[in-house]
């Protein structure tokens, strides 16, 4: 057993943490509130340094790191409730990508790490219905509407699932095509979604059948994991704030973290926090170990029920011993409130994978 | 035992839903409350329903008959209050409702009519100025400063989440007039700041959820007539209404309408129908019924009890705590069932106008505004467990 980050593991979290610490003032911030809170130019500072292709494989010019270290790296992100999408363009959509087709990764990644291009991915929707049909042997033509895509309006590419004679298939789309119209969904985060709507699109085949069905098993459990990790980042931050200004606010001639009652509940957002950690620190594991397995698909699905628990918990109680201070749009916790809500509602919620869990442990042979 | 509203209630909440839904809730005020800024009121529309309202005879109905109104009971009031917030009108329940009366009781006679009759008509609305930024949940140690000066009084100060005070026409204030720091809660006057007086400033603050203000006094004089109250008599007036506020603030239709709502889309979207044979979808649907059917039987029994001239002090702050608290429970609940919709503030994904991403925002808001919850568990201790302080 060892619990600790290997000194690679510190070098990123370190570097991470520099570049995202001088972007991420308050007032940086309050600049993307209204714009997507998509800061390019921190996109650029850490593509430029490298972080974009931290578990992009060298050949495609990243640096060849494990899921391990890239977790780290969103952990720190989400300490700093960065206004970059890490999580869409460099899990949902890359690291995907790459697992499956060493072809079409070859073509888009290399963009992919250098920051000058966008990929996403709508593999976890229930809402969207495409339908496909065959133009050559590895391209399709894609119709129909999608739900939510998350960085939907500013992605160059996405990956998708459709429907092609009755059999799922994945491919990735050009969305800057012409056959496909976007259509702007503000998310509470400011951030930028879209649905999506495709005339004809085609789109290149990644995989079909069964082999479609086990790349949307991993999507799931990569997605859920690497949503916990980022989850532990704000936690711990939302924490720490909670506790630094309760320490200095006085009420009754008292700092107001004096009050047992508010002691008490700071330390249960930190058993909250240790769970959503450990859960967090398990699937990480478990997917290293071998990312086709039942534990792995169990662990992940742990880690999503404590993102959506802690999250819930955490936002609420350090939204409340803040008082109206905690809810001032010129006090920073709010961008993490929402950054929470965003990650409760994102993969699967607390309620439908406890739902999941269940029918897995009735599957179970005793 | 009837645990229920009788038949004469039950006409009367009929006529308050029709009302309501019919006369207030037009689309163009619809409209004109989806606009950010103007999401608690203070647009045109806004003033024409107050005024509408105020003719109609609704913001006399609940007043006691010798202050002028019609004289209704707590049951009825509650209803109406209940009912309005259901639709999402924005119900002047501080003003009308709680602070209205205290003035009409202890305002001075110069000023008492003029006042009494504009809240009344729908043409005056009364922000309160309590909370300053030293001064949240320790309102007693409040700063902001009234200091006479013959006839009149020089106002200097600062106060922080004046809801509303960009549209009201006068502060509800609380200053300190004795400076002595042992008098505290004994040092403290209401007066009524008319919102265009010299010296007066307002700036919005936006918070996660709602538009409020900061306002600041600066040199602030006002005559003696527009002071309420003894001088140094403030602190009853301001505990005595907070009760009311604490009720308001989770009465049944204002927590119920996520549930409502959410509940008949599922019925009746078939996009979102399927989701009613998941089994985790009806445990939270239950859940919510549960708690609800509770909260809306706590909510009339408190009514009742100051219908039948009991203080309810112990039963409001535990509904208070109780209702906030379901709050932020069902908010993440019925977001859960909606999906990644509930998270969209803006576009055609949008899921019922936007009320579960508004919910997340404003929900935090009900468990330490009208006195911190831990405040209120204080009081079940002590006033109603007998617990030593
Ligand atoms: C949107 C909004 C609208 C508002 N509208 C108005 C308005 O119109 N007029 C007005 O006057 N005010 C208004 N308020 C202010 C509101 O009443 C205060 O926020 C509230 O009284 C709490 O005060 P505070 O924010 O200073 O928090 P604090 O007093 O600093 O308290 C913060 C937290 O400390 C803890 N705490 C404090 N004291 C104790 C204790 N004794 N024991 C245990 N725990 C404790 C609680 O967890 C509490 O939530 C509004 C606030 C907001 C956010």
């Amino acid at each position: 057993m060892n619990f600790s980050l290997s000194e690679t593991q510190q070098q990123a979290q370190e570097l991470a943490t520099q570049i995202l610490s001088d972007a991420t003032s308050p007032a940086q911030l309050a600049q993307f509130d209204k714009t997507g809170y998509f800061d390019r130019s921190l996109w650029q500072s850490l593509a430029d340094a490298g972080l974009l292709g931290i578990a992009i494989g060298e050949e495609h010019g990243g640096m060849g790191l494990d899921f391990e270290t890239l977790c780290v790296f969103l952990e720190a992100a989400g300490q700093h409730a960065a206004p970059v999408p890490l999580l869409s363009v460099l899990v949902d959509g890359a690291l995907l990508l790459q697992a499956f087709s060493p072809v079409i990764s070859a073509s888009i990644l290399p963009s992919i790490v250098s920051g000058e291009k966008l990929l996403t991915s709508d593999l976890q929707s229930n809402v969207s219905v495409f339908t496909a049909q065959e133009s050559n042997e590895s391209e399709v033509l894609l119709n129909g509407k999608s739900g939510i895509v998350a960085l939907g309006n500013d992605a160059d590419f996405c990956l998708l699932k459709a429907e092609l004679n009755q059999q799922t298939i994945i491919v990735l789309a050009d969305l800057t095509q012409s056959q496909c119209s976007r259509e702007l969904q503000v998310l509470t985060t400011g951030e930028h979604a879209a649905t999506l709507t495709l005339d004809n699109l085609p789109a290149r085949l990644i995989a079909s059948g069964t082999e479609a069905e086990a790349f949307l098993s991993l999507a799931t459990r990569y997605s859920q994991t690497a949503g916990a990790a980022y989850a532990v980042g704000i936690a711990e931050s939302m924490i720490k704030q909670a506790s630094t200004y309760t320490a200095d606010r006085k009420q009754f001639g008292k700092a107001i973290g004096s009050f047992q009652a508010v002691q008490q509940q700071l330390a249960n957002t930190y058993i909250d926090k240790q769970c959503l950690r450990a859960a967090s620190e398990k699937a990480i594991y478990e997917l290293s170990l071998d990312d086709t397995s039942d534990s792995s698909r169990e662990a992940a699905l742990i880690a999503n029920i404590w993102l959506g628990d802690a999250l819930h918990n955490i936002s609420h109680t350090t939204q409340h011993v803040h008082g109206g201070m905690g809810v001032d749009r010129d006090y920073g916790l709010f961008r993490y409130c929402t950054a929470a809500r965003d990650l409760e509602l994102r993969y699967s919620s607390s309620a439908r994978a406890i739902s999941e869990l269940g029918s897995l442990i009735r599957a179970r042979q005793p | 035992m009837i645990v229920d509203l009788n038949e004469e209630q039950k006409a009367f909440q009929a006529s308050v839903r029709d009302y309501m839904k019919n006369v207030m809730m037009t689309d163009d005020f619809k409209a004109e409350l989806d606009t950010p800024d103007l999401s608690h009121g203070g647009g045109p529309v806004y003033w024409e329903k107050m005024r509408q309202l105020g003719q109609d005879g609704w913001i006399r109905l609940s007043w006691p008959k010798e202050l002028g109104g019609a004289g209704a009971d707590p049951v009825q009031q509650y209803i109406l209050v209940d009912e309005a917030k259901r639709v999402g009108f924005p119900w002047p329940s501080l003003s009308a409702n709680s602070i209205g009366p205290v003035l009409a009781r202890h305002a001075q006679d110069a000023i008492r009519d003029k006042v009494v009759n504009e809240i009344l008509n729908g043409e005056a609305y009364l922000a309160i100025g309590y909370s300053e930024p030293e001064a949240g949940s320790d309102l007693a140690s409040l700063k902001t400063r009234a200091e006479r000066d013959g006839d009149d009084w020089v106002i200097n100060g600062q106060k922080i989440w004046t809801s509303c005070a960009n549209f009201a026409q006068y502060i509800w204030l609380a200053a300190r007039t004795d400076p002595d720091p042992k008098s505290r809660h004994r040092g403290i006057t209401i007066f009524l700041v008319p919102t265009d007086s010299e010296g007066f400033s307002c700036t919005l603050i936006e918070t996660l959820g709602v538009l409020t203000t900061a306002t600041y006094y600066d040199q602030v004089r006002i005559p003696d007539r527009y002071r309420v109250g003894e001088v140094n008599g403030g602190w009853p007036l301001i505990t005595g209404q907070l009760n009311i506020e604490r009720l308001a603030l989770v009465n049944y239709g204002h927590v119920a309408k996520l549930y409502d709502q959410t509940l008949s889309l599922l019925q009746s979207d078939p996009n979102f129908s399927p989701l009613l044979e998941e089994s985790w979808v009806q445990d939270s649907l239950a859940y919510a019924h549960s708690r609800l059917e509770v909260l809306k039987t706590l909510c009339l029994k408190a009514a009742w009890k100051m219908e039948q001239g009991e203080s309810g002090m112990v039963e409001a702050s535990a509904t208070k705590v109780y209702g906030s608290e379901v709050y932020i429970e069902l908010g993440r609940r019925m977001s859960e069932i909606l999906g990644a919709a509930a998270n969209v503030a803006q576009g055609s994904s949008m899921v019922l106008n936007g009320i579960a991403e508004k919910w997340y925002r404003k929900g935090t808001v009900h468990t330490f505004g009208g006195g911190a919850n831990e405040l209120q568990r204080t009081i079940v201790a002590n006033a109603g467990l007998g617990l030593p302080r």
